[in-house]
């Protein structure tokens, strides 16, 4: 896992609960918490993070991942601006994943192993998206999307007929968008 | 001892103070840190692109080629999916070309759109990228006002483009343009890049225009090369020939020089009525004449190799199968008895349809015919047929002597011009081929052999048909002078002198003969005379120096120069300053007549011409 991902949960876990939090969730998971954003980790100290977080905040870990997810996003809207300015919606910001967004993902952090998302767009109003990864962040992905229908100002609907996490051989979703008023 | 509360609280503020700046630096250098990494990568992959499109550009066998992999290979690089290369033409036009990249996604508009559409320069993004040569991006060709492809079209189903050119020094020779449905912001790192891959396509146009400059060169190189060897070999055979002719030369002086006594005492004794001979005397000196007469002959026919057309020699219309057919019955004896004798059959057969006749000198002409038709009886060894062929084509009148006898093999054929070559041994001269292609030659004519050993040889001589008048006899005929001249003779041989002034004095003149052109001088100076025949080659003073020193005399007379060098001179057209006629050796009682004659003539038109 790339130290990017962890970085950007300090900064969540920071933001709302505190230093001392962040603190305490290394402790609880026995880590020493040195990322920085080039590194390269075991993806086991991101769920060993999950989980402490999960005990701390009193919340289930695919609640934890997939708050993360969503509150992750400004921050990343803000350190690439151009990834985001691109798009004007969510579902244009959903479909750059594969072809615009992880190339400039590769490109920053050589070795990256991004998902792959597969896409069904003959609805117009309901986007298909199929995720596949061994890390099963699929929760990650969700408040990913969520953290982007906020950026446009979008209000978004999830439905999950498959998850790896039930058993499924990869996780799907049907995303509905809707534009905010402002 | 613990420190107060206050403190406390003051050295944590400081803490996290710190702490904050730290998380900051370390922000700020990871910032830096994906900034350099994200312009390596991008530095990378440009230089792989570069390098890939310099492979492709290698590898191509054409610039359509060439151009096809580099489309690929950026449509590839910056993830579009449509790219499309026009072409600038002589004019200065763009030329839509059928090389496209198309991942089959939906372009169909922009192509037919492309297809209907003109582009001068200027004129949307390939005209406009040729006018600026530059690179351009349109970000979206819906709203750019120069993008006549969207005008009139719902969806032309492109959102972003971008044009580069291809440079060769500073003219734009082509342009690529690359199309993406969704629209994009410009990005000039990738036009800077985009420039790059337009001058290393321009080296490919460049180098493919030097190779066909330098095919094209070659060709004329090796056209240049062929027409100096052909130019070479007729340089190399005519110096073989001059070589010969200079050779030629001096054994017909010499030899000439020998056979005047014979042919000019021989012919004094006959004609003279003082020499009273019996019949059988008269009847062996006729042979002798007639064999001295035959040597000279042989001697004269040597000049073949070297002599040039004479003005004397006097061209008519000839008719070759009139010709033809002589030249059969005179050699009958050799193709018929001969052949029987020696157990063998030889046919000849004529195909000698009615042409045009040529312009030509007859006696050579029928010497020509005559070697060839000797050299094709030789060639059947064992039997065989001769057939003479005439035909006429366009302007041109061809006489073909086919036979089927040994034929020549490709080193044969390649040297049997030359003199000397002979394929018959102590039976042949190696001078009979040589002497047709000699007189070929002086008629403008072209000689062809075709031989295939064993199966036999074909050789045609192929001549311009003659215009159909023909031309006029010369009229300027010497009339023999009746008039008795007072004659002064040199050369430096007694029984020359004795011979002339013989010959002189059997015609009635009265001649006195001198050893030196210094003691001829001395006399001419001191009394009048007609005529000076003189010989050319002397000790102390030439023929030619004796001709110039009479011209200088208070009364110049005529000069007759009598030469061994005869021949030569007149194949070179050469006439010794002073020197009014010249006549070859063996000097017949004739040809002096001649020449007096006409150097004595009042009328003379001019007098430095004939012999």
């Amino acid at each position: 896992m790339k130290g990017i991902v962890f970085n950007l949960f300090e900064e969540v876990v920071r933001r709302t609960y505190g230093e001392d939090t962040w603190d305490d969730l290394l402790d609880a998971a026995n880590l020493g918490g040195s990322y920085t954003s080039l590194g390269s980790y075991d993806d086991r100290d991101l769920f060993r993070l999950a989980d402490a977080a999960s005990e701390r905040l009193n919340m289930p870990t695919y609640d934890v991942v997939r708050w993360l997810g969503r509150e992750a996003l400004p921050l990343l809207a803000q350190k690439y601006p151009p990834l985001f300015d691109a798009h004007t919606d969510t579902r244009s910001f959903v479909l750059a994943l594969n072809d615009i967004i992880h190339p400039e993902v590769r490109k920053l952090y050589p070795g990256a192993n991004v998902p792959a998302f597969t896409y069904d767009t003959s609805s117009p109003d309901v986007l298909g998206m199929t995720y596949q990864s061994p890390r099963r962040l699929c929760a990650f992905a969700e408040g990913l999307v969520e953290g982007a229908a906020a950026h446009y100002r979008e209000s978004v609907v999830f439905v999950q007929p498959r998850c790896m996490h039930r058993g499924d051989p990869s996780c799907s979703f049907r995303i509905s968008f809707a534009r905010l008023p402002r | 001892m613990t420190p107060p509360a206050f403190e406390r609280a003051a050295d944590l503020d400081r803490l996290t103070q710190r702490l904050g700046r730290e998380r900051a630096a370390r922000q700020e250098a990871e910032r830096i840190a994906e900034a350099s990494i994200r312009d390596l990568y991008d530095r990378q992959n440009a230089l792989v692109l570069l390098r890939s499109i310099a492979y492709a550009a290698n590898e191509a066998t054409s610039v359509d080629e060439a151009m096809q992999a580099a489309l690929n290979l950026v449509c590839r690089y910056v993830g579009w999916p449509c790219g499309h290369v026009f072409f600038v033409d002589d004019e200065g036009g763009l030329v839509s070309s059928s090389i496209w990249h198309d991942d089959g996604t939906g372009f169909d508009a922009i192509r037919r759109q492309t297809e209907a559409t003109a582009f001068a320069a200027g004129v949307g993004l390939p005209g406009e990228v040729l006018l600026g040569g530059e690179s351009i991006w349109i970000e979206n060709v819906r709203t750019h006002d120069n993008f006549p492809r969207a005008r009139g079209v719902v969806d032309v189903g492109v959102g972003a483009a971008f044009g580069m050119p291809v440079v060769v020094g500073s003219s734009v020779r082509a342009v690529l343009e690359f199309f993406h449905r969704r629209v994009f912001a410009p990005n000039p790192e990738l036009l800077g890049l985009m420039e790059q891959v337009g001058a290393l396509l321009g080296r490919v146009i460049e180098r493919e225009e030097s190779s066909a400059a330098l095919r094209r060169s070659n060709a004329r190189l090796e056209q240049a090369l062929s027409d100096l060897r052909s130019a070479q070999q007729a340089v190399i055979q005519q110096e073989r020939l001059r070589a010969l002719g200079q050779m030629a030369s001096g054994i017909a002086h010499d030899f000439n020089n020998a056979l005047v006594p014979i042919v000019g005492f021989t012919e004094l004794i006959l004609k003279s009525p003082k020499f009273a001979i019996d019949t059988n005397t008269r009847e062996s000196l006729g042979y002798v004449l007639t064999a001295a007469r035959d040597a000279a002959a042989v001697v004269s026919r040597l000049r073949e190799f070297y002599r040039v057309r004479a003005k004397a020699d006097v061209l008519t219309n000839v008719a070759l199968g009139a010709l033809a057919r002589q030249v059969v019955e005179l050699t009958r004896p050799r193709w018929y008895n001969e052949a029987l004798a020696r157990g063998v059959r030889i046919a000849v057969e004529t195909d000698l349809s009615d042409i045009p006749p040529i312009l030509g000198h007859e006696p050579e002409l029928r010497e020509a015919i005559t070697n060839l038709m000797l050299n094709a009886i030789d060639a059947l060894t064992d039997g065989g047929t001769i057939t003479l062929r005439t035909t006429a084509a366009a302007d041109q009148v061809t006489l073909a002597l086919v036979d089927t006898g040994i034929g020549m093999s490709e080193e044969t054929l390649s040297r049997c011009l030359d003199p000397f070559f002979t394929t018959k041994g102590d039976k042949g001269s190696g001078l009979g081929l040589g002497m047709v292609y000699g007189i070929v030659q002086r008629h403008q004519a072209r000689l062809n052999i075709d031989s295939t050993l064993g199966q036999g040889t074909t050789i045609s001589m192929i001549f311009a048909a003659a215009e159909t008048e023909r031309p006029e006899p010369p009229a300027d005929i010497a009339e023999p002078t009746a008039r008795k001249l007072h004659i002064v003779v040199v050369d430096d041989k007694p029984i020359v002198r004795t011979l002339l002034l013989q010959m002189l004095a059997a015609e009635g003149h009265e001649a006195e003969a001198f050893e030196s052109g210094v003691d001829a001088m001395a006399r001419l100076e001191s009394s009048s005379f007609d005529v000076v025949i003189t010989d050319r080659a002397m000790p102390a003073m030439s023929g030619d120096e004796i001709a110039m020193r009479v011209k200088q005399l208070p009364r110049p007379i005529p000069v007759v120069m009598v030469t061994g060098f005869g021949a030569m001179m007149e194949s070179a057209g050469e006439r010794p300053l002073g020197v009014d006629a010249i006549v070859p050796k063996p000097v017949s009682a004739d040809a002096l007549r001649d020449a007096l004659a006409e150097v004595t003539r009042p009328t003379r038109r001019d007098a430095g011409s004939g012999i």
